[in-house]
């Protein structure tokens, strides 16, 4: 088996279980997705409760889980780093897990230290046959709010929503760097990603998938089922898209398209999938851009 | 001093990785470094053919770590008598038999007498490269300019990562100059732009390169083969060196010898 990437998310536990019904909710909940596993660590409840929880749960477990590098999302929880230091030491002490990244939904240091985003944060120091240690990271102290320039507002008009719009997200999630081949990211809200999605590779967001590079993995926007979730990327060259409940295929590389584009040679340019009638129409985003942003949906 | 323990990887197979390292190891000894290379493809051993060195194998890697023998017994010393030993696979075992933690002991004994350990990894991801990957504080990643050796490199980059193996550098291997110049190969731009990641050298394909395994003889001894040249150049970087990127010359006629000898710079051709 491989790595395991470990997405433990509180929001999984908000979508899944009934307000209110949280005096049940155990601190710590382990649940198995397919090869991966999840650790929700409940965000409300006291840390040393949490800590002292996932110290049970993961003592006698060890076996369980193949070693390997693995992410925390910590919800709307915001860690300091003596924190932080203790969940990593009990999963390493109880487990042999090692935490790679912690990442937060909420909060904001939204910061996934993957590809080139962790490179130039790696030490240069570091010793041969030490790989204890992650990258530094940005913790809430110091990294910038999003919401500094405005990302609320942003959001919504990215995601074609009036101020009192009804859909409810977390806030995006930005991935610095390269996500490669066989990796997955999965967020509960749009995602951002400043590096290019390689083939091979996941990309799936509640909300809207938004990639500053080119986007040649499996997208999908609006996972939970939202059909007015769009994907935007500088290059679109994904074999499949998924939108929602929708699902298309590039055209074939054979293709007049694909042929013209290969002999006119021209540049990519940023393109923006979205859903409107029921199929994903596939454009080029500069003259949607003022229809996206006035907010008026695709969909219908 | 503290040697460096580098790992040679690719994910995919056949795309060079033994070779590769028994020329950066060759190379970096040449260069004066006392060089031990480690074989990990337990099973499917490959590196002590490439060196020429079969008939001297006596003890293994799995003897070592199961204490069968002593370190200095299964290191096998290069033909040149360089400071260059082999530490060559069991070939009658399997991944399992050796575990991340003791390569990772083992390379942290040799890191104390030699300047670099070199681990030749296996093809996969499975145990074989959990093995290699453990011990190591730095990575080369080795591809061609194939679309799925490509990928698989993209996946060990992400791999490697996870596992704390961070600026892993890139060895472009087999290019054939005249096919990127037509447009039928990807060139060292486009593969860069795919995979993100530093070049470390561009090894063009080189049929001497056959021949020099063929013959257990390493590249890098054969003072005509333009692959031998190029990692030698690798070796030169990986020392800490500033040593150009050269592009495998599709023509490497007269003329283009004479201008890089006048050091004329000739347009370079485009991958586009």
């Amino acid at each position: 088996m491989g790595w395991v990437v470990v997405i433990a998310d509180s929001s999984m536990v908000v979508a899944e279980s009934p307000p209110k019904a949280d005096k049940q909710q155990p601190a710590v909940l382990i649940k198995g997705r397919g090869t991966e596993v999840a650790f929700t660590l409940d965000e409300n409840a006291p840390l040393d409760e949490v800590a002292q929880e996932l110290d049970s749960q993961l003592a006698g477990k060890s076996m369980l889980f193949s070693k390997g590098g693995i992410s925390i999302n910590t919800g709307n929880r915001c860690l300091s780093a003596d924190e932080e230091e203790e969940i990593r030491r009990i999963f390493r002490e109880k487990s042999g897990l090692k935490i790679a990244r912690f990442v937060s939904a909420a909060g904001m240091p939204v910061e996934e230290q993957l590809g080139q985003g962790a490179m130039l944060q790696a030490d240069e120091n570091a010793k041969p046959g030490v790989v204890e240690e992650p990258p530094a990271r940005r913790t809430r102290q110091n990294a910038t709010p999003l919401s500094d320039f405005s990302s609320a507002d942003l959001a919504r008009a990215l995601s074609g929503l009036s101020s009192q719009g009804q859909r409810t997200r977390d806030r995006a999630l930005v991935v610095r760097g390269t996500i490669r081949s066989g990796e997955t990211v999965e967020h509960h809200g749009d995602l951002v990603v400043l590096g290019d999605v390689n083939p091979g590779s996941e990309v799936l967001a509640d909300g809207d998938i938004v990639v500053m590079g080119s986007l040649k993995g499996l997208p999908h926007a609006g996972a939970a089922g939202d059909n007015k979730a769009a994907v935007i990327a500088l290059e679109i060259a994904a074999p499949r898209l998924r939108i929602g409940g929708a699902e298309a295929h590039a055209p074939a590389s054979g293709s007049a398209g694909a042929r013209r584009r290969r002999q006119d040679n021209t540049a990519p340019q940023p393109t923006i999938a979205y859903i409107r009638q029921g199929k994903i129409h596939v454009s080029p985003f500069a003259g949607r851009f003022a229809r996206y942003t006035k907010g008026v949906p695709y969909e219908g | 001093m503290k040697g460096r323990t580098i790992v040679i990887t690719s994910g995919k197979g056949g795309v060079g990785k033994t070779t590769a390292t028994a020329n950066l190891g060759t190379a970096l000894a040449m260069r004066g470094h006392s060089v031990v290379v480690i074989d990990t493809d337990i099973g499917l051993r490959n590196l002590d053919v490439i060196m020429g060195l079969e008939n001297r194998i006596v003890y293994d890697l799995v003897n070592v770590i199961e204490g069968k023998c002593r370190l200095r017994q299964a290191m096998i010393q290069d033909k040149n008598r360089l400071e260059l030993y082999l530490i060559p696979a069991a070939q009658t075992r399997d991944k399992d038999s050796i575990t991340p933690e003791q390569l990772k002991a083992l390379c942290a004994e040799l890191e104390n007498d030699f300047d670099f350990i070199l681990i030749d990894c296996p093809a996969g991801i499975e145990q074989g490269f959990k093995n290699a990957v453990a011990a190591a504080g730095e990575a080369i990643i080795v591809t061609t300019p194939e679309v799925s050796a490509i990928r698989d490199a993209d996946r060990v980059i992400g791999l490697l990562e996870a596992s704390g193996l961070h600026r892993p550098k890139l060895i472009i291997n087999r290019i054939a100059a005249d096919m990127v110049k037509r447009g039928d190969m990807m060139g060292q731009e486009d593969v860069e732009s795919l995979l993100a990641v530093e070049v470390i050298g561009l090894v063009p394909a080189d049929e001497r390169t056959v021949a020099a395994a063929n013959r257990g003889i390493p590249a890098v001894h054969d003072g005509r083969s333009t692959a031998g040249a190029a990692f030698t150049r690798i070796a030169a970087r990986i020392d800490g060196e500033e040593v150009p990127l050269k592009e495998p010359d599709a023509r490497p006629g007269m003329f283009n010898r004479l201008r890089d000898m006048v050091g004329i710079k000739g347009r370079a051709y485009s991958h586009a």
